[in-house]
């Protein structure tokens, strides 16, 4: 039994939305202190790693600890008229086993949906230490990404002390998109190590699209040659990352 | 609507493959010593002079045709062959010919007299009387008598293209009538007097009722499907990659809960001057497509590619277009039908003896390669090995060509970082 409320059902529109840039089945772990997710896409290329505790919610009753296993394009089906003032209530009738999602604002809308069977088991995190550290703005990312993207299906990130790089290299052209040090773009930028790895453009561009309807700051961590992590910022207790396994060089 | 019946028209890429489409027979472009064309022309003039009359009477297989050109304002009518045969049903069914020869198939589509009248494609909501009886004929599950009459002799002008199997002579249709009652299956009335139900619902409940692709095709293309206020007839040639397209979707939603497989396959089959090699190995879902055509100008080419990843594709094929959804269809339901998910690469060889009768081809020579027996490897490298070995390209112009084979190259996992 279990049943959480949130006054922001948008919120948790995109957070879904994020989530299934990654899964079309999501299985949330519930327990008494707070709702997780850590799943990796089928190709064991990119995993999201997700967490809210209760003190986010206005309501969080949960008595055990449960799984909770939906189909994310089915829910955003759903929440597709989602407004900014809406509340939103998620439940599951032990008996059914449906899934109840009830939207407030100057009316009530509920839904039922069918809940899965939870599948696979959960992944652990990968074993990285980070070298550079990005904190910029998700706009700054999703352009740069766009850019890259007209020209390739692959980006290379590269991170020294003075600048962020992101650039691509086609048969038609390359495209190189800089921020140096300093600029409004860039909160922070903290390298140990000058860092570079490329990624597969068609991975990341769902994430930073994804991400950026959540967040207006992404966080980007990577080493030479190895995954990057994408963090998003969340209100209060919060988690949501991305991680993304790099190209071989 | 109109935006996503478009999404499969033929780009003058496929059409340019597709060389008889050019020439037509006129300038032997293709390099063979005796144009097959012209050859079957030959034989269809003396058919056309037995059709003297202004009217004919024969069993539609059945079969339709609505053309692409003029679209909105285009051109449909009923296939009817002026000759009595045993079983008509052959001539309009792909599904039957991949062991036929190219006299077998072009004996049966040119002596399909194509009756032709314009119509809006909206009009498929408020059907005219004509548009009624070719929906009638449509239909029908076997072949059904019809008499039509034309306003002159039908004329033959022989027209080739990439998708659809051509068809004989033509002429505009004064009146049509249907001689006998159709046989309708079931769920073909059930879905076509549904005016709510959505054409994809349709097609799909059609396809688990076991209603040929064939069938199917030819409903969505003479405006049978869909809601009623939305029915709209769909040029032929953009309804066979739409059904491919729209059967493949679904499946695709289906496997992508199924274990991967555990070895890698190869299945094959030659026909028609075709060659097609599917390979399957163990990943999440991920397609793709090469096709290259040999002609004797050119017999080592860089081969067309077209593919998707786990999600599948949000953009059109737009390079081997119709090739790829006829191809990806087979693949997924041969899959489903072991309940598994895997890798596919299809590979596709034309060879210069091919005479373009349609895109049904790669379809049923894939749905015949997997009819087959697999050959099992333990590794991909073997098995790409294998595939080399049973094309005539070299290996090495497909493998530069894969994108798929690329990623697999260079994409790490995040399982090695655990």
């Amino acid at each position: 039994m279990f049943k959480i409320k949130m006054s922001d059902a948008k919120l948790w529109k995109n957070l879904i939305t994020a989530i299934a840039a990654l899964v079309d089945e999501a299985s949330f772990n519930v327990d008494l202190e707070a709702i997780r997710l850590r799943a990796m896409d089928p190709s064991h290329v990119a995993m999201v790693d997700f967490e809210l505790s209760k003190t986010i919610f206005d309501e969080f009753v949960s008595e055990e600890s449960t799984k909770l296993c939906i189909n994310t394009s089915e829910m955003l089906k759903l929440l597709r008229r989602v407004g900014s003032d809406e509340s939103i209530e998620l439940s599951v009738d032990p008996k059914t086993a449906r899934l109840n999602m009830v939207l407030r604002s100057k009316y009530t809308r509920t839904f039922s949906m069918a809940t899965l069977e939870p599948s696979s088991e959960e992944p652990p995190t990968p074993k990285l230490s980070f070298n550079s550290r990005v904190k910029t703005t998700a706009t700054f990312m999703r352009d740069a990404i766009d850019d890259a993207m007209r020209i390739s299906d692959y980006v290379k990130l590269e991170a020294s002390q003075e600048k962020f790089t992101i650039e691509s290299k086609g048969d038609l052209g390359s495209a190189s998109i800089e921020v140096e040090k300093g600029s409004e773009e860039i909160l922070n930028l903290d390298v140990k190590e000058p860092s570079r790895a490329t990624f597969s453009l068609n991975f990341l561009s769902e994430m930073i699209k994804a991400a950026s309807s959540v967040s207006d700051i992404v966080t980007v961590e990577f080493s030479t040659n190895m995954p990057v992590r994408l963090s998003l910022e969340l209100p209060q207790q919060g988690k949501f990352q991305y991680y993304l396994a790099p190209y071989k060089e | 609507m109109a935006a996503q019946a478009k999404l499969f028209s033929v780009m003058m890429s496929e059409q340019k493959r597709n060389l008889c489409s050019i020439c037509r027979g006129h300038r032997r472009l293709c390099g063979k010593g005796v144009c097959p064309i012209i050859v079957k022309a030959e034989t269809l003039i003396r058919l056309e002079k037995s059709l003297t009359k202004e009217n004919i009477f024969g069993a539609s297989p059945p079969a339709i045709f609505v053309g692409s050109w003029n679209y909105p304002k285009v051109l449909a009518g009923p296939l009817v062959p002026p000759i009595s045969v045993d079983d008509a049903s052959i001539m309009d069914l792909p599904e039957r010919w991949v062991d036929k020869t190219f006299n077998d198939i072009l004996t049966y589509r040119l002596s399909l007299v194509r009756g032709k009248s314009f119509m809006d494609v909206k009009s498929a909501r408020e059907p005219s009387r004509f548009l009624s009886t070719f929906q009638e004929i449509v239909m029908a599950s076997r072949p059904t008598d019809v008499e039509m009459w034309f306003d002159k002799k039908p004329q033959l002008s022989l027209v080739f293209s990439s998708r659809e199997a051509p068809s004989g002579p033509s002429a505009s249709i004064k009146q049509a009538v249907l001689t006998e009652n159709p046989h309708v299956p079931r769920p073909v009335d059930r879905v076509v007097s549904d005016k709510d139900l959505k054409a994809g619902e349709g097609i799909l409940w059609l396809y688990d009722s076991e209603i040929p692709q064939q069938q199917i095709t030819r409903m969505l293309s003479i405006g049978l499907l869909g809601v009623k206020k939305e029915r709209r007839l769909v040029p032929t040639e953009w309804s066979i990659t739409a059904i491919d397209d729209i059967l493949g979707k679904a499946i695709h939603r289906e496997i992508l809960d199924y274990p991967w497989i555990s070895d890698s396959l190869i299945f094959g089959h030659k026909a028609l001057g075709n060659n097609v090699q599917i390979l399957f190995f163990p990943s999440s879902w991920m397609f793709e497509a090469q096709e290259a055509w040999l002609t004797s100008a050119n017999p080592n080419p860089s081969p067309g590619v077209d593919y998707e990843f786990q999600r599948g594709r949000k953009s059109y094929a737009s390079d081997l277009e119709g090739a790829y959804y006829a191809t990806r269809l087979p693949a997924l339901e041969y899959l489903r039908s072991i309940r598994r998910q895997a890798g596919v690469i299809v590979f596709m060889e034309v060879y210069p003896e091919w005479i373009p009768l349609g895109v049904w081809r790669f379809r049923e020579i894939c749905r015949e390669a997997l009819r087959k027996e697999p050959i099992k490897f333990k590794s991909l490298d073997e098995a790409l090995y294998g595939v080399g070995k049973r094309l005539k390209l070299p290996l090495a112009r497909w493998r530069e060509k894969s994108e798929v084979l690329k990623f697999l190259k260079v994409q790490t996992r995040l399982t090695t970082f655990f």
